[in-house]
């Protein structure tokens, strides 16, 4: 019922894993599982250990920055920002804080058929630390982790949803996944997301007190963090009191949001500029990094996926995974653009319900090519497609040589069909007095046996128009 | 040999070494014994003995076979905050009690893989904070020209001046972050040169301000001094900080300095003991008469300076400082002090805790804008008004330090009174200038001084040049002297 009195105003910190294969100060290698075992000095914290940059991240930090459209700063800056805790040998994370490599951006996002830029503040860089694990009443700690090189990118607070917030990340994830520079596996921590929550009357108010929700690992309970949140602030507001500004915590169990910290208990982080680190000036090489040619980018996939007139919603499926809009541009380069919708259609139908059950499959896209053109030209029926799909999949075979050998192709001559039809009728020669007698219902019986007895290739309305003369000519 | 060798300087030792007058082994094993006749001097704080033969049998090998290399079985100490793979490395603080050094620090491996010799690890004020060597949690080494009274040899790198003041090692590793190298150089009457920030690779050696902290060298000579820096420069990809400057030969560095204009900050003499100045004059005097400009300059009042100096220093310290205090130091078995987060801070000396406290205050968000972020401004200015300086002058001259070695129980009354030893030698540290203490004379307890000489970044090569003449013309017989006692 507090619905429609409160208008939401999200933000997002997105912390995303830069994939390479060293951590971003030491050599460190960011591949290991057991605990542990990719520990350099410095993510140890040993006495007369230095950082080193990486040079691999500054530049998948700024081609990720040239993906968001971002302006990339050929001067930037590493900063110590100090805390205390275990897992944090050196007792402080080296981050950009005051200068960061890539600002002012935006992004592209969808609700409805509507487009919608969602500002993007900046990237910086910024080490992650080790994994504290609390068991039995003792501490675990796994430095794996620490130092792996992290882009953390903070949008402005442009979503006025949870949907736009999930498009957004969606879209955010699949366009580094695109470029290279994370791999984006949430259940790996590869990508994880602080979220700002505030309410106002109306949508032409100043913002609300903010709160902050951290660490979340799924869009899902994004989504849910963000319903809660706006029930409780909201309930808040209706009451009357004001909303604290503080750090909240969101518990996957019960969906819920717990308080953290408050404003005033943040730590002082007592942010310096790194002894330890020049300033990182780009060289005319990394200043030459660039994405040559950004109709690559999902998004823009997408929105030419939409030109032909599917909904934006549906373009994703195939714009959002490399291997569909790979599959869907090969495919279709040789269709008009009615079969490029029909392509399109069996993609994100049959296509896709084959390849959730059998994630290896390769589908080759000349083949899927011909198989649209010859549903096209009326060579095979619909349900036929289905079937020489699968073979086609499964064997790696023509769609042509599959119609063939298995006598798949459509009857389309209307003599073989009369014929066809009058065999069929002589064998059912109760049901047709039955019909004289005015059983009008078995005509699509009298159709279905037809069909059936061709195991489904003669063409459909060809049988209908037939099936409906020869019963006319009895009647008569 | 003996009585003989320790006497000599590095590069008269190096000469007999290479013809094979005398042996990698037998020298090491001489230097032991001078050693163990000096320990009362607490500057030598750990043994490398098993490491020293094993390299001297090396160097006796190479020089037989005529592939002795440049330092070949020269004996020298160590500063221990540098690593030496194996050895422990304490920073002489309680906290780093029982580290032992995986790795090796790249200053002491270029040493190594000239043939230098490691005899061990030497005393030093905790984590090179202080002025006295006062601070080490081995407690404080001695100066040798203490005569009744124990004299402190100067800080932080006291040991190192002690040991080679003492004849004990042919040259020592120091580091200098404010003047670490150079003021007990001229406590303790030898030469100590530490070469413009990024010239040798902080990697390996325990930081105490990263923005300050650079490598330097003690020796009885300035050629001494040359021939040892000349091995310990490099580029190192390994130190981000690390100048791709061009290298030079400091062994040979002959450049005249006639012609040349040198400053001296006239409006510091006011105030000065009249023996500092004096000696001072005469180093004026010494360069003037090679056909030097000596000209008058303006520097700011030495507080300026030296507030910006321990404002930023405290504040790196206080951030590099901090990895220690987590759960991986420290000595866990005590149970006053339990394995509990945080604790390693007990561990800490006074004087550590207090500039932990200062940098802290610095850095603290409240405090921010007049504390750490002021000093950066500060900082930048000062290197402004010295690029302006060097445009006219090429070298600047002054004391190295305002007094002689003071008594090991002398007290402070405060401790930034402390801060003060370091009043004239923080400001090669804040530009990153190259900077040397050359014996100068005696002051007025007839105990050594020296003259500091700095140059703009870079410009080691006529430092050292500049030094030598001095050295030469001043006829300090310091360690020999002392020796003879």
């Amino acid at each position: 019922m507090t619905k429609n009195n409160w208008k939401l105003v999200i933000g997002l910190e997105v912390h995303a894993q830069i994939s390479t294969k060293s951590k971003l100060f030491s050599r460190a290698s960011t591949a290991c599982e057991s605990p542990n075992t990719c520990v350099d000095y410095l993510d140890l914290g040993l006495p007369g250990a230095l950082p080193v940059l990486n040079k691999e991240c500054v530049r998948k930090a700024i081609i990720s920055g040239h993906a968001l459209n971002m302006t990339i700063n050929h001067t930037s800056q590493f900063d110590r920002k100090h805390y205390f805790y275990p897992d944090l040998p050196l007792g402080y994370q080296i981050t950009q804080f005051y200068h960061p490599i890539a600002e002012n951006g935006s992004v592209p996002i969808w609700i409805g058929q509507e487009i919608k830029n969602i500002g993007i503040n900046r990237i910086h860089m910024e080490t992650d630390a080790g994994k504290s694990t609390h068991k039995d009443g003792k501490t675990y700690i796994d430095l794996n982790r620490c130092g792996i090189p992290l882009m953390e990118i903070v949008t402005e607070p442009d979503f006025r949803s949870e949907e736009e917030v999930a498009t957004f990340f969606r879209i955010l994830q699949a366009t580094l996944r695109k470029i290279g520079t994370c791999d984006g596996n949430m259940d790996k921590g590869q990508m994880r997301a602080d979220v700002n929550v505030s309410l106002r009357r109306s949508d032409d108010d100043e913002f609300g007190t903010r709160v902050e929700i951290k660490n979340i690992n799924s869009v899902n309970f994004m989504k849910k963090a963000i319903a809660y949140e706006y029930e409780r602030q909201a309930k808040i507001l209706e009451s009357g009191e004001k909303i604290i500004q503080e750090t909240r915590l969101f518990n996957e169990n019960t969906c819920t949001t717990s308080h953290m910290r408050n404003k005033e208990d943040a730590a002082d982080y007592r942010y310096m500029p790194d002894p330890d680190l020049p300033l990182l000036i780009l060289d005319d090489e990394m200043k030459n990094e660039k994405i040559e040619d950004k109709s690559i980018l999902p998004y823009n996939i997408c929105k030419d996926i939409v030109s032909l007139g599917v909904s934006y919603q549906d373009a994703w499926i195939v714009a959002e995974n490399p291997q569909l809009t790979n599959l869907f541009y090969e495919a279709g380069k040789l269709l008009n653009s009615e079969d490029k919708i029909t392509l399109f259609k069996w993609i994100i139908g049959d296509v896709i319900s084959y390849m959730k059950k059998n994630s290896e499959a390769v589908v080759n896209p000349s083949y899927l090519s011909s198989l649209i053109a010859e549903l096209s030209k009326g060579n095979i029926s619909g349900k036929a497609a289905k079937e020489v799909l699968l073979n086609m999949i499964e064997q790696n075979k023509s769609p042509v040589e599959i119609i063939k050998e298995k006598g798949l192709a459509q009857i389309n001559s209307s003599e073989e069909i009369r014929s066809i039809v009058s065999d069929v009728m002589k064998n059912h020669q109760k049901e047709i007095e039955s019909y004289k007698n005015g059983n009008e219902n078995l005509k699509q019986f009298f159709v279905g046996q037809v069909i059936k007895s061709t195991k489904g290739k003669a063409n459909p309305k060809i049988t209908q128009d037939e099936v409906m003369n020869y019963l006319n000519n009895i009647k008569i | 040999m003996k009585n003989n060798c320790s006497s000599l300087s590095l590069k008269q030792i190096r000469d007999l070494l290479k013809v094979g007058q005398i042996s990698p082994l037998t020298l090491v094993s001489e230097m032991y014994d001078e050693i163990d006749k000096f320990s009362n001097l607490n500057n030598f704080i750990a043994l490398s003995k098993d490491m020293a033969f094993e390299q001297a049998e090396k160097s006796w090998k190479r020089i037989k076979d005529g592939n002795a290399r440049k330092l070949e079985g020269i004996p020298i100490g160590v500063k221990d905050l540098y690593a030496v793979k194996n050895l422990k490395m304490t920073a002489c603080s309680k906290a780093l009690e029982n580290f032992v050094a995986p790795f090796e620090s790249q200053v002491t491996e270029n040493l190594w893989n000239e043939g230098a010799i490691c005899l061990g690890k030497l005393n030093m004020d905790e984590f090179a904070m202080g002025s006295s060597n006062r601070t080490s949690c081995f407690g404080a080494s001695i100066n040798p020209w203490s005569n009744g009274d124990k004299l402190v040899p100067g800080g932080s790198s006291g040991g190192s001046a002690s040991a080679v003041a003492s004849g004990t090692c042919f040259a020592a590793l120091g580091s200098d972050t404010g003047g670490s190298v150079r003021q007990p150089a001229s406590f303790c009457g030898i030469v100590g040169f530490k070469p413009s920030y990024g010239r040798c690779s902080r990697r390996g050696m325990i930081a105490y301000a990263s923005s300050f902290d650079q490598a330097g060298i003690f020796a009885r000579s300035v050629e001494d001094a040359a021939i040892m820096m000349d091995s310990m420069m490099s580029h190192d990809s390994g130190d981000s900080m690390s100048s791709m400057e061009k290298i030079p030969n400091l062994e040979n560095a002959n450049i005249s300095v006639k012609g040349k204009v040198i400053g001296y900050p006239a409006n510091w003499m006011d105030d000065l003991d009249s023996h500092v100045v004096n000696n001072w004059k005469k180093a004026l005097k010494i360069l003037e008469d090679l056909g030097a400009i000596i000209k008058p300059i303006d520097l700011l009042e030495f507080d300026a300076y030296l507030s910006t100096y321990y404002l930023l220093t405290s504040s790196e310290a206080a951030s590099n400082l901090a990895r220690y205090t987590g759960v991986c130091y420290g000595n866990k078995t005590d149970k006053k002090i339990n394995p509990e987060y945080n604790k390693t801070f007990a561990l800490f000396g006074e004087e550590v805790r207090r500039r932990i406290f200062m940098g802290v205050h610095n850095l603290s968000q409240e405090n921010y804008e007049n504390g750490y972020s002021l000093g950066l401004k500060t900082r930048k200015y000062i290197k402004n008004q010295f690029m302006d300086l060097f445009n006219d002058v090429s070298m600047i001259v002054y004391p190295c330090s305002p007094r002689e070695a003071f008594g090991v129980d002398s007290v402070f009354q405060n401790p930034s009174d402390a801060y003060h030893e370091d009043v004239f030698t923080v400001i090669a540290n804040l530009i990153g200038s190259p900077a040397i203490s050359v014996p100068i004379g005696l002051g007025k307890n007839n105990l050594p001084l020296g003259i500091h000489l700095m140059t703009k970044s870079f410009e080691e090569e006529f430092l050292i040049s500049a030094a030598k003449e001095i050295e030469k013309y001043a006829e300090f017989k310091g360690w020999l002297d002392y020796d003879k006692k």
